[in-house]
């Protein structure tokens, strides 16, 4: 165990050291900018690459060429970085390249509130870009979490081939705390390295219907061709009807294929509770100290938060919706309700909802007068 | 012993949030779970900020102080007294820089107002306006009892540049002198 003090922004900045990330590309913006404060110091000390661009777009496009390289990598930014990513990640997409995008988010739309804290791109995450694209969205909601789901993220993009969006609120980014990490030789036995194909017949898109891509380092061996446009096996472009709809059916099926893998949940109180709250990120913070104070008063309610956001635990959330009467279920978000239509979807049932959009945090009091005001509890 | 709860306020660029961070490592290193949060708006300085940290020896989750709850304030810019001094317990004590913060009539029934020129202390009797952040250490270690004293000097001598270690040592006890004064004259 390794115990410190840090922020999540901090912890992200340790979590891509430790998953063995090698270059980072960035541009500053509130309120993210510590992680890569804390990696332009880091990054270079231990002999990785750190570099600050001109601006969000040429940021995204370094760690994307770095990547495709071979190297690990990772950009960061919050929200407005984000719209302006929104074509590279695109191409991360098409072109299956693995990378880490953190997005500290902020108030928004637009430059929004810089400084506060909302959970405002929870859909933007899901569909980052134009056409249809398979994300996979981590939000920690715990300052440990930071770190830990900073490794899984490198994880899941060089293992599913594609950029893999870890969303932090201000709040988790900002707060620091007195913290206990995993040795980083646990860590590291469980980093998981991108697969490479050196046999004379290599196709980098030439896999089965569920398998990503598999990209060989440019310039270590056989040339192939990498293009946004649709491509086929050898990743030249095609327009042909079977293959193009091949190739977004394989990009879809390598992330349904494997659901399993990639979700990820935690439940809190949930075996003897009557009410139920489904939130993430920061808020569960809030959710955690209101549950314990109305357990002290006898009255039993869980948390289930997804960690996983997109692709969604929908199953989950369905069996849950045969446990718990909607009139029972609080959704919670720090935004107009971009995950709540997600919880309708999959319990098919409209529980209660609890939004805040100033870039305050939401309360604990604020949830226990919620659920008073629900059910007089 | 219960949660605790401080918060320091003032303007951009004084050292407040630095304040915050460095009691935040005094307690950890006391034994204690500690949590801090800064809060600032988007002016690069000037603008209201506060920070609050939290003790306690369960886990804590939430990181903000509740409002209403806070124990001990310090502040050093108006703007961010009366923005901030609502979250503040009744009877709570704020120690405030009189030169500084003008709290009403209302404001001295609410609460226990102490007042210490704290930016002056800094600028005239250590010669060095930086050093703010120490005194007002100084003053909250005395008056909420809370952290060890060698531990929060430690810390802050950790946290500021070397070559103003000295200045940061003397404000530190600058600090706890007036803060012994003004309690025993009240």
């Amino acid at each position: 165990m390794r115990k410190l003090k840090a922020s999540g922004n901090e912890l992200v900045a340790l979590g891509a050291l430790d998953a063995g990330c090698e270059v980072f590309a960035g541009y500053p913006i509130t309120p993210s900018s510590e992680v890569m404060h804390k990696i332009s110091v880091s990054f270079p000390a231990h002999g990785r690459k750190f570099i600050q661009m001109e601006d969000e777009i040429a940021a995204i496009s370094v760690a994307l060429g770095s990547s495709m390289s071979g190297k690990i990598s990772m950009t960061n930014t919050s929200g407005p970085g984000m719209s302006l990513k929104a074509e590279q990640i695109g191409y991360g997409h098409m072109a299956e390249i693995p990378l880490v995008i953190v997005n500290v988010m902020r108030g928004g739309p637009s430059t929004g509130l810089p400084t506060r804290t909302q959970q405002s791109d929870i859909l933007q995450a899901r569909a980052p870009t134009n056409g249809d694209v398979r994300t996979i969205v981590l939000v920690p909601g715990t300052t440990e979490e930071c770190y830990t789901e900073t490794i899984r993220a490198f994880n899941l993009a060089e293992k599913f081939m594609q950029p893999v969006i870890l969303l932090l609120d201000e709040t988790l980014g900002h707060a620091a705390r007195d913290i206990e990490l995993p040795d980083l030789s646990e860590i590291q036995a469980t980093l998981i390295k991108r697969r490479v194909n050196n046999k004379s017949d290599y196709q980098p898109y030439g896999v089965n219907d569920d398998e990503p891509a598999i990209l060989n380092p440019f310039f270590t061996g056989q040339p192939y061709h990498i293009t946004g446009l649709t491509h086929d096996h050898t990743g030249f472009p095609t327009e042909h009807p079977i293959l193009s709809q091949k190739l977004i059916d394989r990009q879809f099926k390598k992330i349904d294929a494997h659901l399993g893998e990639i979700e990820k949940f935690k439940k809190c109180h949930l075996d003897d509770a009557d009410y139920l709250i489904i939130c993430y990120g920061s808020v569960y913070l809030a959710a955690r100290d209101a549950i314990e104070k109305l357990r002290e008063e006898n009255q039993n309610v869980g948390i289930f938060r997804p960690i996983t956001l997109w692709p969604s635990p929908e199953k989950r959330m369905s069996e849950l919706a045969k446990k718990f009467d909607p009139q029972n279920i609080l959704v919670i978000e720090m935004n107009k309700g971009q995950y709540l239509r997600e919880v309708e979807r999959s319990m098919r049932n409209r529980p209660q909802f609890l939004s805040k959009v100033n870039g305050r945090a939401i309360s604990p009091l604020e949830i226990i007068e919620k659920l008073r005001e629900m059910h007089h509890v | 012993m219960s949660k605790r709860q401080i918060r320091f306020t003032g303007v951009g660029g004084q050292g407040i949030i630095s304040a915050g961070d460095i009691l935040c490592d005094a307690a950890i290193k006391t034994g204690m779970h500690s949590v801090k949060i800064g809060t600032y708006n988007s002016q690069v300085r000037g603008g209201p900020t506060a920070i609050d940290v939290l003790c306690d020896e369960k886990t804590i989750y939430f990181p903000y102080a509740i409002d209403g709850e806070i124990e001990f304030m310090c502040s050093v810019a108006d703007a961010s007294y009366q923005i901030y001094k609502k979250g503040v317990m009744t009877n709570g004590i704020i120690v405030i820089d009189p030169n500084l913060v003008y709290p009403s009539a209302d404001d001295r029934k609410s609460w226990r107002i102490l007042e210490i020129p704290i930016v002056e202390i800094a600028k005239n009797e250590i010669g060095n306006i930086a050093t703010q952040s120490s005194i007002a250490l100084g003053v909250a270690v005395h008056i909420t009892k809370c952290f060890d004293e060698k531990i929060l000097l430690e810390s802050i001598l950790e946290k500021v540049p070397k070559k103003s270690k000295e200045a940061n040592r003397r404000a530190f006890f600058l600090g706890i002198e007036y803060a012994k004064k003004l309690v025993e004259s009240k």
